[in-house]
């Protein structure tokens, strides 16, 4: 029994091998079909992605236009929205990006409009959306800008800590400032004070000059004693009022203890003051010696040079200290002007601040979401109108269904035709051949109208697909790619001569186009000559038609591509089916 | 002897370098059976198909009651009625059904084609079965069907390939009697049959073809009065077709 089954299976095989064709297509034809899916389907980035943009004018959209823009992905600029849209359903664009009209420095809002009925696209174009301007991320987005901002808000404190430091120091310049001002009228009236007790001296260091040479000149002769009395009692007087002024000038340098260059020297002035009290009670009882006695003694005249070179010595020390005093008041004024100018900056830094503060103090938690989110996307399925999911894929759908039943049933009936008996006379009657494919073409396209009349009513029931917004336009598009799968089916039954040879060419022609459309994944996926060579494949030619024309309700002028490219298969297919059928009858 | 309908004059058919058919003549006469026999590879589907105006002839022409008609081919067809060695009809359809879809391919208006279809169904015997679907005909009802389309444009000649194949001994005969009832209706018939004792028995003329040419055109009487030391007709035609006779 496994003998015979082995005998059967072996026939079977040589059968199958032995015609070159049916090798072909069971050998190389897989092989092929694996080919053409790895090609189509070896790719998984996005390409020739062309992003519509309408913004305002002078609208900062560089930014978020140089993130969407890639080397797969163009810009293109429209002046209006809807004329983007309009490109779009041509597919001239893939998707448009509308700016809102407040938009600015990569701030404000943005509208995606995408074709929402090329339903494998979509995933991939939001998808890549989302990542550019993170949407996709938006909760972890969120938490991050709250951390921000508690970070600035963490900051606006600080700055105001700092603010106060700022019035503070403010606040320690005013009393330095008042402390100098008053520090510097001290020192005037130091001065003030000074000034005049310093020149009298002066005038007594030159008057007693002139005492001691009068009286080196009258000792020395016989002077009038009445007139020497008179004189020492002047000279006791001048003395008496000289220690007052140097206690007067004592007290106030000892109280102006903020001369930085200057030293107060105490002993000196005490040194004085004792030598002028000395002095002066010297004289004191030499006025008294001399009203008794009259005699007049050299005593007096080395007692005056002595109280002399003490106050030459005060004088020169009052000099310095004269010159030091102008010195320190003219640095104290520089200091003042300086403070002042300080205080000036300051008082504007503070200004500043008040300025920053107030700004930073507007921000929040709130307001996370905008500063992280500065462009907020929404996305505008098109077209607008509602369409369930099924209606959505009804184009391809239908486009699956019509070329696979065109095809087959087509070279169903011109294989029953040409392996029927009755076919040979065909060719004795005296009419033009065109007539027999042309009846059978015309055939074809009955039965595929009906069965698609039926489908129609199941879609237009149960998905609710609207064939009526452009039927005539949907009809035409649906005749031309019938038209032209009932060609190719036809074709591959005149050409090939045995049944399952062709049923299997014309399978494989069926599942080439299918593999390499857009049914499974959008072009845009595919490498980019596989796209390229798809974009001609008549599957997707009429799955855009279908689209276009019942979703977008476009009309023939607006599908002069499509209709032309179909046109022109017809063409092609219908010149192939006329030489296959003389082929075919060459070999009757 | 009247003057023949159809005359191939010297018709010769190429395929590549091999010539197939050389230099062929053959004379249709009206109201004759004309059997063509010969072995298999001897020419006679590219004779068949010359004579049908399915081929073209490479050289010769083909004369019509002595009108040119070589490169008229859609006259040719016009004027030939062909049945096939398998039956050529659809068996879905009705016999009226069948009837009427090739005498519309012929032109023929409703009027004519009723009329001509009574005619016909009338003479092959099937006007009984007019509405029966032609695939549950008996094998010998179907070769008639076949004869009545072929007839349906009212040719002149009526060429015939195996008309008996596969058909049992009685209805063969019945095949054959309505042959010669059909070229006793005035139309001409060209046979193409290895049933060499009904050739002999119904045809007027029989021509030997090999290697693509009539070696030998004769009545029946003419072979056997020439042959008559073979007792049969398969003997007379293994020799001459062998060259024997040369």
């Amino acid at each position: 029994m496994i003998n015979t089954l082995f005998s059967i299976i072996i026939k079977n095989l040589r059968l199958v091998f032995r015609n070159w064709t049916s090798f072909l297509l069971l050998v190389l034809g897989p092989l092929f079909l694996i080919l053409i899916i790895g090609f189509a389907f070896s790719s998984e980035t996005l390409h020739d992605i062309s992003i519509g943009v309408h913004a305002p004018l002078n609208a900062g959209i560089q930014d978020i236009v140089d993130a969407l823009e890639s080397e797969e992905v163009s810009i293109v600029y429209f002046h209006r929205i809807d004329t983007c849209i309009r490109a779009m359903t041509h597919y001239a664009v893939t998707l448009c990006a509308d700016f809102s009209s407040d938009f600015g420095n990569a701030t404000g809002s943005i509208t995606f409009y995408y074709d929402t009925t090329r339903y494998n696209l979509v995933h991939y174009i939001l998808e890549y959306l989302k990542d550019k301007v993170a949407i996709s991320s938006e909760q972890i987005s969120l938490e991050l800008a709250e951390q921000v901002f508690f970070d600035i808000k963490q900051f606006v404190t600080d700055m105001e800590t700092g603010q106060q430091q700022v019035h503070d120091l403010q606040k320690s310049a005013l009393i330095l400032q008042e402390d100098l001002v008053t520090a510097h009228n001290d020192v005037v009236l130091a001065q003030d004070a000074f000034l005049p007790q310093y020149m009298k001296i002066k005038d007594m260091q030159h008057q007693l000059n002139q005492t001691v040479f009068q009286y080196s000149e009258q000792y020395s002769k016989n002077a009038n004693r009445t007139l020497v009395l008179a004189d020492l009692v002047t000279e006791r007087d001048t003395l008496v009022a000289f220690n007052t002024s140097v206690a007067g000038i004592q007290d106030t340098l000892s109280a102006a203890t903020f001369f930085s260059n200057f030293t107060y020297n105490e002993t000196l002035f005490t040194g004085v003051y004792d030598s002028v009290t000395e002095t002066t009670v010297f004289l004191d009882s030499s006025i008294k010696y001399l009203n008794a006695t009259m005699d007049l003694t050299t005593l007096t005249i080395n007692q005056t040079t002595k109280i002399l070179q003490h106050i030459d010595l005060i004088v020169g020390y009052l000099d310095a200290m004269n010159l030091s005093l102008a010195e320190t008041e003219q640095k104290l004024r520089f200091d003042i002007e300086n403070i002042d100018r300080g205080i000036q900056n300051l008082e504007g830094l503070s200004a500043s601040f008040d300025v920053y503060i107030a700004k930073f103090s507007s921000i929040n938690e709130t307001t996370a979401e905008k500063f992280l989110h500065p462009i907020t996307a929404s996305f505008q399925p098109l077209p607008s109108e509602y369409h369930s999911k099924t209606a959505l894929v009804f184009p391809i759908i239908l486009i699956f269904m019509l070329s696979f039943i065109s095809i087959l049933l087509s070279n169903m009936l011109v294989l029953n035709e040409a392996h029927s008996h009755a076919y040979f006379r065909s060719f004795l009657i005296p009419i033009n051949n065109l007539f027999f494919i042309l009846g059978l073409f015309i055939t074809t396209l009955l039965l595929i109208g009906f069965q698609l009349l039926v489908f129609f009513v199941v879609a237009y029931v149960s998905f609710g697909v609207n064939f009526f917004m452009n039927l005539p336009v949907f009809l035409l598009s649906v005749l031309l790619a019938t038209m032209l799968y009932v060609l190719v089916g036809m074709f591959f039954g005149y050409l090939v001569k045995q049944r399952q040879t062709s049923l299997l060419m014309s399978l494989f022609f069926s599942l080439i186009m299918f593999f390499f459309s857009d049914v499974i994944l959008p072009l845009e996926i595919m490498p980019r000559v596989a796209a390229f060579i798809a974009q001609f494949n008549p599957l997707v030619v009429a799955e855009d038609l279908f689209r276009q024309t019942l979703f977008f309700g476009h009309g023939i002028r607006e599908q002069l591509f499509g209709f032309g490219v179909l046109g022109i298969y017809i063409v092609f297919f219908s010149v192939l089916v006329i030489a296959a059928y003389y082929w075919n009858r060459k070999r009757q | 002897m009247a003057e023949p309908l159809v005359v191939f004059d010297a018709i010769s058919k190429c395929f590549g370098k091999k010539k197939v058919i050389k230099n062929l003549t053959l004379s249709i006469h009206p109201n004759e059976i004309f059997g063509i026999i010969g072995r298999s590879g001897a020419g006679k589907s590219t004779l068949l198909k010359l004579l049908i105006g399915f081929y073209t002839v490479d050289s010769g022409t083909i004369w019509y009651k002595g009108k040119n008609i070589t490169t008229n081919t859609s006259f040719l067809k016009r004027i030939i009625g062909f049945c096939t060695q398998e039956n050529s009809f659809y068996p879905e359809l009705t016999v009226h059904e069948n009837i009427f879809y090739y005498g519309k391919l012929y032109s023929l208006s409703s009027a004519d084609l009723k009329k001509q279809e009574h005619d016909v169904l009338g003479l092959v015997g099937l006007s009984s079965s007019k509405n029966t679907v032609a695939g549950d005909l008996s094998g010998g009802m179907k070769r008639r069907l076949d004869f009545a389309i072929s007839l349906i444009h009212n040719p002149a000649v009526l060429i015939l390939d195996e008309p008996t194949s596969g058909l049992d001994p009685i209805t063969e005969k019945i095949i054959w009697n309505l042959i010669k009832n059909l070229s006793s209706k005035g139309i001409s018939i060209i046979v193409i049959s290895h049933m060499l004792d009904f050739v002999e028995k119904y045809c007027d003329m029989i021509g030997f073809l090999s290697e693509g040419q009539i070696i030998l055109n004769a009545s029946p009487s003419t072979l056997r009065k020439k042959y008559s030391t073979k007792q049969t007709f398969a003997e007379i035609f293994e020799h001459i077709i062998e060259g024997k006779d040369t």
